[in-house]
C-alpha cells in the first residue's frame, strides 16, 4: 500500500506507537496516507482499538513483516478523512 | 506514585479496596482481570481514549469515582502505558497510582505463607495469585524441596536463603499445561534431582528421576523427609500426590479445595475422568480424614482461609466438594461437558514443560491469563 508519510515506531513500547500516531496523523494533510511500523504485538488491537475512538481516522489496513535485523514488525497504514 | 502486585494483592483483603482503572484495550480486559479476596470496583477506559480525548476520558473517571475518597490503582498490560494514564490523572487532580508491571507482573508473582505444621517439618504455600497457582516449600531441617515451582526460579532461591534452606530437588505432580514448570531450569542450576512421574515425563529433552507409586524421595540412599508418592491419574496418566508426614497431602491438579483436575485436557475425558474418579474414592481412601490437602491451584478467592492459605480438611472435601459427592455417573457427564474449552496455548506449554526451547517473549505470552484447569459447569 502507497503511503505518504512513515513513522518509525520500531522498539517502542505501549503507550508511545499510539501517541506519536496521533501527532504524526494530525498534521497530514486529509486523504494522505501515514504508515506506521511499530513491533509491539499488542499495538494491533490498540490500534483498532484507538481508531474507533474517533470518527475522523480510518485503519486502512494492517500486516505483519519483519525488519532488517529479523524483528517481527506490525504495520498500520491509516489516513485522516478530513 | 506506583504500587506492587503484592501490596494491591493484600490491599484486596482490606476493607477499602482501591478502584481500578484498566487501561487495556477491551478484549484483553475481558480475557484476564485483577481479582482479589473481595472483587474490586473496576472500570475499563483503554489508554488510547486518553490519548485521543483527554477531557472527555478524565471526566467519565471522574463520574465513576463520584467524590468518593478511594484511590484509583491504574492497570495495563506491562505497567508502561498506566504510568502515562496515572499522569494523566494526576494532573487532573485524581489520586492514582500505578500497578508497576502491569497483568505480566500481576501473573508472576507470588506470596508465601506457612502452612501450620509439627515441629520439624516447615511447609509455606507460594501462592501466585493472579494466575491462582500454588506451589509449596517442604522443609525438615536444613533441607528443601519445592513442588511445582513456577518459572520465577529466584523467588525460590531467595526464599530459601532467607529461611536458611538448601534446595535439596524439585518434585512436578504432573506435566503441567497451564504455566512454564521451573523445575527443569532449578535442577540444572542447582545440579539437584527432579523427580516426576515417567507417565509424564517420558520422551523429555532433560533428565529427571522417574518416581512411581509408592516411591520415597531419596537422594542417593538419604531419606530427606517422610515424603510418601501416591500415583493419581485423572487429570494426567502421570499425577502423582504427595503425602507429607501423614499429614499433608499435596494434591496437585487432582483435587482442589471447591472441586478437581479437569480429567478432559488430554482429549480423553472420558477415560481419563474415569481414572480420576477412581483416584479421588479409591486411591485416595486410604488418606484419612484429617489430613490436610494442599491443592496447586486456587480456584478463587472464597477458597482462601482467614490465615491467606489455600488448603483444606480430606474429610471437610469428602463431605462438601462438589465433585467429590457426585456419583461415577454424573461425575463423567461434568468430565465430559467441561471438554473442548482449554486454551490454545496449552499445548504449547506441555512442550515447553518437555524441554521445547521457548523465547522470554514467548513464555511470557504463553503464561497471560488465569489457569482453566478445574473442572466446573461452564
Amino acid at each position: 500500500m502507497e503511503a505518504q508519510k512513515t513513522l518509525d515506531a520500531r522498539g517502542l513500547k505501549c503507550p508511545m506507537p499510539i501517541v506519536k500516531a496521533k501527532k504524526e496523523i494530525d498534521a497530514t494533510p486529509p486523504g494522505d496516507v501515514l504508515k506506521v511500523i511499530a513491533t509491539d504485538p499488542g499495538s494491533v488491537l490498540d490500534f483498532q482499538g484507538w481508531i474507533k475512538t474517533s470518527t475522523n481516522y480510518e485503519l486502512l489496513q494492517q500486516e505483519e513483516g519483519k525488519d532488517e535485523q529479523g524483528r517481527k514488525t506490525f504495520i498500520h497504514y491509516l489516513r485522516r478523512k478530513s | 506514585m506506583m504500587t506492587t502486585p503484592r501490596e494491591l494483592f493484600e490491599r484486596l483483603h482490606a476493607p477499602d479496596p482501591p478502584l481500578i482503572l484498566d487501561v487495556r484495550n477491551k478484549e484483553e480486559f475481558a480475557r484476564w482481570k485483577i481479582e482479589g479476596p473481595q472483587m474490586p470496583e473496576t472500570l475499563n477506559i483503554p489508554y488510547f481514549a486518553f490519548i485521543e480525548d483527554e477531557e472527555a476520558s478524565v471526566a467519565k473517571v471522574k463520574s465513576w469515582i463520584a467524590g468518593r475518597s478511594r484511590d484509583v490503582v491504574v492497570v495495563c498490560a506491562k505497567g508502561d502505558s498506566s504510568e502515562f494514564v496515572a499522569e494523566i490523572l494526576k494532573a487532573h487532580g485524581i489520586a492514582s497510582r500505578n500497578l508497576s508491571g502491569g497483568m505480566v507482573q500481576w501473573g508472576r508473582d507470588e506470596i508465601f505463607r506457612p502452612i501450620p505444621t509439627p515441629s520439624p517439618l516447615r511447609i509455606w504455600q507460594a501462592n501466585r495469585f493472579g494466575k491462582g497457582c500454588l506451589s509449596y516449600m517442604i522443609a525438615r531441617g536444613q533441607d528443601a524441596v519445592i513442588v511445582d515451582p513456577h518459572r520465577q526460579i529466584d523467588d525460590y532461591r531467595d526464599f530459601a536463603s532467607r529461611q536458611g534452606l538448601v534446595v535439596r530437588g524439585v518434585f512436578d505432580t504432573h506435566l503441567h499445561a497451564d504455566h512454564v514448570s521451573g523445575a527443569p531450569t532449578i535442577a540444572r542450576a542447582e545440579k539437584i534431582p527432579y523427580w516426576g512421574n515417567p507417565t509424564d515425563f517420558t520422551g523429555a529433552a532433560f533428565d529427571f528421576v522417574p518416581v512411581q507409586d509408592g516411591a520415597r524421595l531419596r537422594i542417593g540412599e538419604i531419606e530427606l523427609m517422610p515424603v510418601e508418592v501416591l500415583h493419581s491419574p485423572g487429570h494426567t496418566p502421570g499425577s502423582t500426590c504427595l503425602l507429607v508426614n501423614r499429614g499433608y497431602l499435596l494434591t496437585g491438579d487432582t483435587l482442589f479445595v471447591s472441586g478437581v483436575g479437569r480429567p478432559d485436557l488430554g482429549g480423553h475425558a472420558l477415560e481419563w475422568g474415569r481414572d480420576l474418579y477412581k483416584t479421588i474414592h479409591d486411591r485416595l481412601r486410604g488418606v484419612g480424614d484429617d489430613v490436610q490437602v494442599l491443592p496447586a491451584h486456587s480456584s478463587g478467592p472464597l477458597e482462601q482461609r482467614p490465615d491467606g492459605t489455600v488448603a483444606a480438611r480430606l474429610g471437610d472435601l469428602r463431605a462438601k466438594n462438589p465433585s467429590m459427592r457426585l456419583d461415577e455417573e454424573s461425575f463423567l457427564r461434568e468430565a465430559e461437558s467441561a471438554a473442548g474449552h482449554a486454551p490454545v496455548q496449552y499445548a504449547r506449554i506441555r512442550r515447553v514443560n518437555l524441554g521445547d526451547p521457548a523465547s522470554a517473549d514467548e513464555l511470557i505470552e504463553l503464561e497471560l491469563g488465569k489457569n482453566e484447569c478445574a473442572m466446573s459447569r461452564r
